[in-house]
């Protein structure tokens, strides 16, 4: 049975209720790319309140300083949510938690960082996973899911957007301290002649639009908030197709 | 007086090799074009004889050659362990690594070498340093997109680890470069510097000044930072020129200057070069 998650940023939180919330068997919260979109434990409160009964947060690459608060953070987030999962884009922050926690709390490889452990040799990559406590392995490629040939490794799948490449130079910052303008903004980025095409920028990240349902065979489908609930309807009726047409076929 | 600095620089050829010995480059890195590494289009070496030719010729001159096997790929890793055992055994210097399944490859099969983590690794925080020393890493090359106030701790690490720079105003990615999947294909426009639109408004990715990224430079010194770094450019002239100005500016960092009017020098030094770029640019 494949795991239906939601991924929302603090900003979005807000204005979630607890019926649409009760609709996915665990929430992501917080962000794989952006520092300043980590939740505050007034956030995880907020979640709690709102009945959300499988946490995982997301966390970015992290200088020090931020780590460590992060750390801290983590450890009164563990007393509201014991189960808590923990997807990291940091390898330093899966050292340290495994060191604090002693492998008791579940990990995930975050994108973006997990693009680079999905191409890396399939035998070392299960035997990382298993010293390092790490149960799956995030993703948004449907290519990387269908070729990769272990069997060690368990995938959730990110969609419908894909990830292209993020900055640390916010678009959205005008200068000063983060106030996160950036929220409930996704911008169109269009290239101008001679060049083609476009791609979104959401947060401090460029995405493409992954249109396709999720493959088959991923342990936790993981749905963005921000693409609206509506685009989750399209790509499931397109899921429930696909998955007719391959029942007939094999008849 | 603080120690000078040292200046890295990539070479795609004995050549090239040559310019950069007689031009008082202290390190020297390649790559192969049959193993992996970071920069698209750059130019690269075609045997492991000349790699080894090199090595030879750096070490005459009492100068180290280090090789970049800096991207991830499977299907080449075995093919790589072995390069890698030939060209140490052959008297290479170091490896320039990005793949953990390649350190950790080379680290069972016991090839003692001087281990550099690759700026695309994203070694951010003192955790990740102590994780990839674990990994036998002797020297780091930092992030383009950490500054030297969050690096103060990495710099002050307790193993002895080394540090890379870039001479960022030149050289750096307004995006996560290890870490982007835009479609640069190398050459002298990037995708990143293109202009897009946003709406009716023009959209750039836009990064600090010249300014800020030299200032960064002078604090990086100061906290340790050992060796500044010249990358492979597809166009060898553009990677002399920067060379150049990575000379000057490592010169005026040893004059033990206060920090405002090192920026100021080296904002002239700059705008030498600038001139000098853009000549390259209309003329290539």
């Amino acid at each position: 049975m494949t795991e239906r998650a939601v991924s929302i940023t603090p900003p979005e939180l807000g204005a979630l209720s607890e019926k649409f919330l009760g609709g996915y068997d665990r929430v992501y919260l917080g962000s794989e790319f952006c520092q300043h979109l980590l939740p505050s434990l007034n956030d995880v409160r907020a979640l709690k309140d709102k009945g959300v009964k499988e946490l995982t947060v997301l966390t970015p690459l992290l200088p020090t300083a931020q780590l460590r608060s992060f750390l801290k953070l983590f450890g009164r987030i563990l007393k509201l949510y014991p189960r808590a999962e923990l997807s990291l884009g940091d390898l330093g922050l899966m050292r340290a938690v495994n060191r604090a926690y002693g492998g008791a709390v579940p990990l995930l490889l975050a994108r973006p960082v997990s693009a680079d452990f999905i191409r890396m040799d399939e035998a070392f990559l299960a035997r990382f996973f298993a010293e390092n406590n790490l149960r799956l392995l995030e993703t948004d490629e449907p290519d990387r899911v269908a070729a990769f040939k272990g069997r060690g490794i368990k995938f959730s799948f990110h969609y419908p957007f894909k990830y292209l490449s993020m900055t640390r130079l916010c678009p959205f910052v005008k200068g000063g301290a983060c106030s996160r303008a950036c929220a409930g903004k996704i911008l169109e980025i269009r290239q101008t002649a001679p060049y083609r095409g476009s791609f979104l920028l959401k947060n401090n990240t460029y995405f493409s639009e992954n249109s396709a349902p999720p493959p088959e065979g991923v342990a936790r489908t993981v749905f963005a908030l921000a693409a609206g609930p509506r685009k989750e309807k399209l790509l499931s009726f397109s899921a429930a197709a696909r998955s007719k047409k391959a029942g007939g076929a094999r008849r | 007086m603080m120690r000078r600095m040292k200046l890295q620089v990539g070479v795609g050829s004995l050549e090239e090799l040559d310019y950069y010995l007689a031009e008082g480059a202290d390190e020297l890195y390649c790559g192969l074009y049959s193993i992996p590494n970071h920069v698209e289009g750059a130019r690269n070496f075609s045997t492991t004889a000349e790699v080894l030719a090199a090595t030879q010729r750096a070490h005459k001159a009492g100068r180290k050659l280090f090789f970049a096997a800096n991207e991830v790929h499977k299907e080449l890793l075995g093919r790589t362990v072995e390069t890698i055992k030939e060209l140490v055994a052959g008297g290479m210097d170091g490896v320039i690594i990005k793949d953990l399944a390649l350190l950790d490859a080379l680290k069972k099969k016991k090839v003692r070498t001087h281990y550099i983590l690759s700026t695309l690794s994203y070694c951010m925080n003192a955790e990740t340093l102590a994780f990839y020393v674990g990994y036998g890493v002797k020297r780091v090359a930092l992030p383009e997109q950490l500054g030297p106030e969050e690096a103060k701790e990495l710099l002050r690490n307790p193993y002895g680890v080394k540090a890379e720079v870039f001479l960022k105003h030149r050289e750096c990615c307004i995006n996560y470069n290890g870490l982007c999947f835009l479609d640069c294909h190398g050459g002298l426009t990037t995708f990143c510097k293109r202009p897009f639109r946003s709406g009716k408004a023009e959209y750039r990715m836009t990064g600090p000044g010249a300014a800020e990224r030299l200032a960064e430079l002078y604090d990086y010194r100061r906290l340790g930072a050992e060796v500044l770094k010249v990358g492979r450019s597809p166009v060898k002239e553009a990677s002399r020129l920067i060379f150049r100005e990575a000379r000057q500016v490592v010169e005026l960092l040893g004059l033990g200057l206060p920090r405002e009017e090192f920026v100021a020098r080296a904002l002239r030094v700059k705008k030498g070069f600038d001139a000098l770029h853009r000549y390259l640019g209309k003329n290539l």
